[in-house]
């Protein structure tokens, strides 16, 4: 199986990720991808703040960008 | 599988009485009884079974070299790790009276096991009641790591569990030898620590990376240095009491 990157992009300060993880093709790098946004975003609305504007920038071995996952597409938003 | 060959089965026997005379002193009778356990040492790579949940194992381990855990599955297959172990650790005491596994024993590096037959231990554990006592005070220190991993997972933040996963593990590798508490080296993968910590991956590499800013800890790959123990166990809120100065 190809090795993905999930890189966190947050307000101008790229964490990336430097073991990756092993994924059978794109539609398990986007459930993923959509995971991580979600875990990160629980633990930033307990802590009271929410950027929606962060995103995961998920890169192939060869360092290519396959999917860029801002926040809020990894979410339904109502009532706003 | 191979078997292991740099480490001698009375080297065995001297670390498993070592571990349990930290717990209970024994006297020379009750270290000749250990001496005369068969062991049978085995090398496994990474990321191997030792255990399966539902089995009925008729041999207990003694994690001799590498790194290894303990996790259980939800029907969907998320894992949940319960706990790491390190080189000394007594992997299933449990199975001397519990006769089915209900949780898996997976290798987390390349691992050498001694496997000694459970119905021998047990026996000596009976005969001996000072290696009784110490094999019993061995579960009573796991099941204590375990509430104190049921209180990180279930009421810390994510910045405070992975801070309190350092210092517990800086701790262990201490106690085992495997370093000084304040430089380490992590054998566990980011997502590894997250199925232990009940966070993805990213959150994980965050963290760390918050921690590393506040300069609690810095990193080289999977190299850990402790800068500032103080402040990273005012994070962690890490009290190494419940290791029970034994783990």
């Amino acid at each position: 199986m190809p090795r993905y990157f999930f890189n966190l992009a947050e307000c101008g300060t790229l964490v990336p990720d430097v073991e990756g993880k092993d994924l059978p093709g794109e539609e398990a790098v986007l459930h993923q991808a959509i995971v991580e946004a979600r875990g990160l975003m629980s633990a930033e609305i307990l802590g009271g703040t929410l950027c929606l504007g962060c995103r995961i920038d998920v890169t192939d071995a060869t360092g290519d960008t396959i999917l860029s996952l801002p926040f809020k597409q990894a979410v339904e938003v109502r009532g706003l | 599988m191979n078997a292991a060959s740099d480490i001698t089965a009375s080297q065995v026997h001297d670390w498993i009485a070592g571990k349990l005379d930290r717990f209970v002193p024994l006297d020379a009778d009750d270290r000749a009884a250990i001496a005369a356990l068969p062991i049978r040492l085995q090398s496994y790579g990474a990321g191997r079974h030792l255990v399966r949940e539902g089995e009925r194992p008729d041999e207990c381990c003694v994690l001799v070299e590498g790194y290894t855990c303990r996790h259980k599955l939800t029907e969907e297959g998320a894992r949940q790790i319960v706990s790491f172990h390190l080189r000394g650790d007594i992997l299933d005491v449990q199975h001397l009276l519990l006769e089915r596994a209900d949780h898996n024993v997976q290798t987390i590096t390349a691992a050498t096991i001694a496997w000694i037959p459970r119905q021998l231990l047990l026996a000596l554990a009976w005969r001996r009641p000072n290696v009784g006592k110490a094999l019993w005070t061995d579960c009573l220190v796991d099941a204590s790591i375990f509430r104190e991993w049921v209180l990180n997972v279930g009421r810390r933040d994510g910045r405070s569990r992975i801070a309190h996963m350092l210092c517990e593990f800086a701790a262990r590798c201490q106690a085992a030898g495997l370093g000084s508490s304040d430089c380490f080296r992590l054998p566990m993968s980011q997502e590894q620590i997250g199925d232990a910590t009940g966070l993805t991956s990213v959150h994980v590499n965050r963290m760390l990376k918050v921690l590393e800013d506040e300069a609690a800890i810095s990193r080289a790959g999977r190299q850990v240095t402790i800068t500032d123990w103080n402040l990273l166990r005012r994070i962690a809120g890490f009290d190494p009491r419940y290791l029970h100065a034994a783990a």
